[in-house]
């Protein structure tokens, strides 16, 4: 028995298969074949998308620095390759600059360390293998920390992605888990679905309990981290002058396009979240939702988790696009110009890592996801 | 056959059981929420903020911090007459991409901050590359669609056109009308979807595309790309 699929074999007209109708056996192979495609290949699309200008994202020191740190939806507890892909360029020759990535799911921890070798604009890329921990689990951190070559060499990042690698086909055999650990994904052999095969009940039950579970996969929409500790002995002015921290400039420019379709309010479990790593307590606005986040202390700098409860219809402000996708961004309220950073009534001229009452309150990573 | 966007409502597991009698709609039910699946939900999406630099001169000229670690503007300005930037960004291909509609978000020159040269041309060009793999990592081998150009004859605005003094982020789109025809042209054309064949040959090697990891490179005149967002464009009829 084979759990494999062929993109170009996944639609079932169903056409084929109103009452009335025998129902062939190309039907229940081609939904075969599309329920192991959607579990392998569904959701393996950028999980991590962020860009920069010329040296915003500069490192020099000679010692690894945390850069940024980002939230990632998983696409199940199967998929354990993250493969991260980065467009840089050197200021300088050297072979000792390196990008080291680290990702945490639960008590998991893996890591891959990238050499970056080119003076020139160059594309590298790797992949983190991650054994995944016995929990339920459906994020992952994602960490990357620069180390440069001091005068010598400087490390500019322009552009860097990660996504989940898909699963080939065939799929191997046995129950898979998406995001928990009790709920069983069950592929589908296909040499069970050929002409002459029994059309069974389980077949039914299986498949709804499938396509049930693949409805909660999540997806990423916005991802977005401030470049904590950027460094460059270059003489420009505006050099290592990056964004640490979410500002008031983010309002209405910063925009992710969530795609809701018509019955995904009626979804079970989580839908859309946000999930925003900080520095002490803020309260700021996103997509028509209060985002209050009370941590420890003051200094406390953490992730925390919200779910958002959207308006379609007062929101829905995208159009012309074939599918539902609405806006979300930071909104252009009061308490955002109050509360986010900004220039009134003082900076936050304390640049993270380092954690003190001139930067209590600041938001240093933001991620939208849902299913 | 159609492809629904919503999430319909699954047939009732007793509908199924053994002894049950089962009907077309059962079976036509399910096929409908995985084609929903496969071509709605999981289609593939990137979503890209370009980062700008922080500094500003004005408050550091004001005796305050010229690095105040975030944008307090909606606009980043410093685009000049002749200004140039370029990007690269990756986006990861399904097995079913096949249109990409590409939204950008850009902040263009105010034309009447330079009276000495009224007349500026924002436009910015999308074509799309091949990062291919062969066991030393990716390396880009060649473009297989050289794209679209967004101009201001058909696309983008400049900034004088809503404030003379300060800019802000304006969106313009490849548009999601599938084109009758595979794009061949050979240079940047007006605003269409990008096309993602199933593979196509770059120098003299037949290389698989779809499915592939594409970079997608932006050069902009006379504007700043400021986000890039692109989606799988879903086809109702297939």
């Amino acid at each position: 028995m084979s759990n494999s699929y062929s993109a170009s074999s996944i639609l079932a007209d169903p056409s084929g298969t109103v009452a009335g109708k025998d129902i062939i056996f190309t039907t229940p192979d081609r939904m075969a074949q599309s329920i192991n495609y959607s579990f392998a290949a569904g959701g393996c699309h950028n999980v991590l998308s962020q860009a920069y200008a010329d040296a915003v994202f500069v490192q020099d020191s000679t010692s690894f620095v945390e850069m940024s740190q980002w939230r990632i939806p998983l696409v199940s507890l199967e998929h354990t390759e993250l493969e991260v892909v980065i467009n840089y360029k050197l200021d300088g020759v050297s072979t000792a600059c390196n990008a080291k990535l680290t990702l945490d799911v639960g008590a998991s921890s893996s890591s891959v360390t990238i050499n970056l070798p080119t003076s020139t604009n160059n594309i590298v890329n790797d992949s983190i293998n991650l054994t995944m921990p016995a929990s339920n689990e459906y994020y992952g951190t994602l960490t990357i920390e620069i180390q440069a070559d001091s005068t010598t060499a400087e490390v500019q990042v322009f552009s860097l992605m990660a996504s989940w690698k898909r699963i080939n086909s065939p799929i191997s055999a046995g129950q898979k888990n998406q995001y928990l650990t009790t709920e069983k994904f069950r592929p589908f052999g296909t040499v069970r679905t050929n002409a002459n095969n029994a059309l069974t009940s389980r077949f039914a039950h299986n498949m709804i309990d499938d396509i049930a579970i693949l409805r909660t996969r999540y997806k990423s929409y916005l991802t977005w981290s401030g470049v904590y500790a950027p460094s460059s002995s270059s003489s420009l002015t505006d050099a290592a002058a990056s964004a640490v921290y979410l500002g008031t400039g983010d309002i209405d420019n910063l925009v992710g396009f969530p795609m809701l379709p018509n019955g995904w309010e009626e979804l079970t479990g989580n839908k859309l979240e946000l999930h925003v790593r900080a520095i002490g307590d803020v309260t700021f606005d996103f997509m028509g939702n209060e985002i209050v986040i009370d941590q420890a202390t003051s200094l406390t700098v953490g992730w925390s988790i919200f779910t958002l409860e959207i308006d379609n219809a007062d929101i829905s402000n995208i159009g012309a696009l074939n599918l539902p996708y609405y806006q979300a961004t930071v909104d252009n309220t009061s308490q955002n110009y109050d509360n986010l950073a900004g220039y009134l009534p003082s900076p936050f001229t304390t640049r993270f890592p380092v954690v003190n009452s001139g930067n209590s309150g600041a938001i240093l990573s933001l991620t939208l996801m849902g299913v | 056959m159609l492809i629904q966007t919503a999430y319909n409502l699954l047939p009732n597991k007793k509908s199924c059981n053994n002894g049950a009698v089962l009907f077309g709609a059962s079976v036509s039910s399910m096929s409908m929420a995985l084609s929903q699946l496969s071509h709605v939900k999981m289609l593939g999406h990137a979503n890209y903020d370009i980062m700008r630099s922080c500094y500003n001169s004005f408050l550091f000229a004001d005796g305050g911090p010229g690095q105040i670690n975030t944008r307090i503007s909606s606009s980043v300005g410093g685009i000049f007459k002749g200004y140039t930037e370029s990007h690269k960004l990756m986006y990861q291909s399904t097995l079913l991409s096949k249109w990409l509609c590409i939204l950008v978000g850009y902040e263009s020159g105010a034309n009447s901050q330079d009276s000495a040269s009224p007349a500026y041309s924002p436009q910015i060009d999308i074509k799309l590359n091949l990062l291919h793999d062969s066991g030393s990592g990716y390396t880009d081998v060649g473009t297989f669609d050289e794209g679209i150009r967004l101009d201001s004859v058909d696309a983008l605005r400049q900034s004088s056109y809503v404030s003379s003094d300060f800019s802000g982020q304006f969106v313009a789109s490849s548009g999601i009308t599938i084109p009758s025809s595979i794009p061949a042209n050979v240079s940047p054309v007006p605003p269409r979807p990008l096309y993602i064949p199933e593979s196509k040959v770059l120098g003299s090697t037949l290389y698989t595309v779809r499915g592939g990891m594409i970079s997608i490179v932006v050069s902009c005149l006379e504007c700043k790309l400021r986000s890039l967002t692109v989606f799988d464009i879903y086809e109702a009829d297939l």
